[in-house]
């Protein structure tokens, strides 16, 4: 296979459209942007050299929606689809509807979406390759009463997890026998929402883990290189909020070890594309193979910057059937890169989303810093869509200076109309803990008192009352405001 | 006549003197003097960031807080009732689990506030409601 593309249709939206579409820019390929009616004045609606309104309608009609996408491809003469990552990137029905079609899927081969979007059978896979495996119960059998001996054989703490699960859906730590009824049929009732499957195993739950992850890249010539580490141990609700590269756990020795483990799962699959292989990587520094993610992360820019490489370049490169730009004795990695994820949402109560007008989001000032943002301002932001906002990743010579140098930036970007985690981010990057590198991934529970936001100074609340009072565009409550934004969300979808 | 303002959430009773180069505000007993110099910030308004800090700034005009406030328990965002815990009736105990919601394709267990009796229950298993609406209601 030995195609050319000229033309991709970007089947997603906020930041990971505008971060594909800078690519083709630069490889001077066109694109197709995709949108919904309520998203008309983000910016990810006019990144296209064309932009198609999909109009309204839930997700299944419109981001969702494979036979319109590829329908759409067609008409516009693209030669390919970039999936970016959620929605469709690790749909197995879609990539092959794309091949089909005759289009390039850009992304992994079809059977191993399929084969790593199952916990359960890409377990036995991994088992075959001799990849290290956490203790557990991977059975078919789903009888309560069963799954409860199991769970005792293996030993409390436990985990259990959706078999299609992903993001911290349908996911349950068990710390006793008592807890576990109730907690598997929450586990389960939750699973069945979010993926119309209710099939869990279980886990020895393993103390304070971290979380490392392996990039990793295969070309059609039966290449397969890895571009390092990353370290994503920094989480709230089990998703991801702070990753850096190169991770603070990892000797030569240990990277070495974990690395070619990565690669030696990618070849024994014959993959092809950007994957990411994750693991657990606990305190007696043994690592334990997790997941494979068959796309492109969202934590992607923090190989990037260490590596120097731009990765949905190397994306299209391999999909048209070319070599792998860089072999592993090519690829070098130099420095320290952070990455914090910003999310509408309230850390002090429960991490809930939260709404409103981004009234301004701000610019990146400080040398090696990268804002990759779905936003502009003036956006509103509601609840139909991840809460996620942007992505600011800062790169320096070390840790501890891109510490300082992420910490600082943070100031530029304000994110001022609405509630944010920015603020939050800053405490765990002040936390002595995480200076001294010891993250795993139940951080910010462990420490939840220290990261509680400090009290105000009475001078510094006469400070904000003297300010209130200068500012011209005085808003009479915010509450006001935050509930008009509720009541326009009438007839919202995916809710 | 003191004024009243809500930061963060928290109340602030505070008095205010307009000046031509500054403005001073007594709060707690004490003054306060701040130059236009002083008060360059980020903000819209509502919203400040003062030392990379968010204040969410609100004005209380003498209106009454919102009844949801009293206790129950009010649905945080939109979503789906998944159960209902209690019945009318029941008594429960400060952060005992009254509601199990789901929003954002996430479940989310919505406690009580304070211990009481569950008087009524306003909507019920698979109802889709707003955020910001009371679910359950307690008696003081």
């Amino acid at each position: 296979m030995n195609n050319k593309i000229t033309k991709i249709l970007i089947a997603n939206r906020g930041e990971i459209a505008i971060r594909v579409a800078q690519t083709c820019r630069e490889l001077g390929i066109k694109t197709v942007s995709i949108f919904t009616d309520e998203e008309q004045e983000l910016p990810h609606s006019s990144i296209g050299d064309e932009n198609i309104n999909l109009g309204e309608g839930s997700l299944a009609e419109t981001y969702l929606n494979q036979e319109r996408l590829i329908k759409l491809a067609i008409e516009l003469k693209a030669d390919a689809i970039h999936p970016g990552y959620g929605f469709l990137s690790e749909n197995a029905t879609f990539a092959k509807a794309c091949v089909e079609a005759e289009l390039i899927f850009i992304g992994p081969r079809p059977d191993s979406i399929e084969l790593m979007g199952d916990k359960k059978t890409s377990k036995q896979e991994m088992e075959k390759i001799g990849a290290p495996l956490i203790p557990g119960y991977h059975g078919d059998s789903q009888e309560a009463g069963l799954l409860k001996k199991e769970a005792a054989k293996i030993g409390y703490p436990v985990l259990i997890k959706a078999s299609a699960g992903g993001g911290g859906k349908g996911m349950r730590i068990v710390n006793s026998e008592e807890e576990f009824d109730e907690s598997l049929a929450s586990a389960k009732r939750e699973a069945t929402n979010a993926f119309g499957n209710d099939i869990v195993l279980i886990e020895k739950f393993i103390q304070n883990p971290r979380h490392i992850e392996v990039q990793v890249f295969g070309d059609s010539h039966g290449n397969c290189v890895h571009l390092y580490e990353r370290e994503c141990s920094i989480q709230r609700r089990h998703q991801k909020i702070i990753e850096e590269s190169p991770s603070m756990a990892l000797t030569p020795e240990l990277r070495e070890a974990i690395t070619s483990s990565a690669v030696k799962i990618a070849k024994g699959i014959n993959y092809l594309g950007a994957g990411t292989v994750e693991y657990i990587f606990d305190e007696d520094q043994k690592f334990y193979f997790l997941e494979m993610n068959t796309r492109l992360q969202v934590e992607h820019p923090v190989t990037e910057m260490i590596t120097g490489q731009d990765l949905v370049e190397w994306q299209i490169k391999v999909a048209v059937g070319e070599k792998l730009p860089l072999e592993q004795s090519e690829i070098t990695c130099r420095g320290h890169a952070i990455e914090l994820r910003i999310y509408a949402e309230d850390p002090d109560n429960g991490f809930l989303p939260s709404i409103g007008t981004l009234n301004k989001v701000g610019s990146a000032k400080l040398r090696g810093v990268r804002l990759d943002s779905g936003y502009q301002d003036g956006n509103e932001i509601g609840v139909s869509f991840d809460p996620m906002l942007a992505k600011l990743i800062a790169f320096s010579d070390n840790r501890e200076k891109a510490i300082q140098k992420v910490r600082e930036s943070l100031k530029d970007f304000p994110f001022i109309g609405l509630k944010t985690n920015r603020e939050y981010l800053g405490r765990v990057l002040d936390h002595p803990v995480f200076h001294e590198g010891r993250t795993f991934t139940h951080f910010v529970e462990t420490y939840k008192d220290d990261l509680n936001p400090k009290k105000p100074s009475i001078e510094e609340i006469a400070l904000i009352i003297a300010a209130s009072h200068k500012s011209h565009h005085i808003k009479s409550s915010s509450s006001e405001n935050a509930a008009s934004a509720w009541d326009e969300l009438k007839g919202f979808r995916n809710c | 006549m003191a004024k009243k303002i809500l930061i963060n959430k928290e109340q602030y009773e505070y008095d205010l003197i307009p000046g031509s180069s500054e403005i001073e505000i007594i709060l707690e007993g004490k003054s306060y003097k701040f130059s236009n110099n002083d008060l360059r910030m980020e903000n819209d308004g509502a919203h400040f960031v003062l030392d990379n800090r968010d204040f969410f700034v609100e004005k209380l005009n003498g209106r009454k807080r919102k009844a949801a406030d009293e206790g129950g328990s009010v649905s945080p965002m939109p979503g789906k009732i998944l159960k209902v815990l209690v019945e009318v009736g029941s008594l429960v105990k400060k952060g005992d689990p009254l509601v199990i919601m789901e929003a954002m394709k996430m479940e989310h267990t919505l406690k009580a506030s304070k211990d009481g009796k569950v008087i009524s229950i306003k909507h019920k298993e698979g109802d889709l409601v707003q955020g910001q609406v009371e679910l359950v209601e307690l008696s003081l």
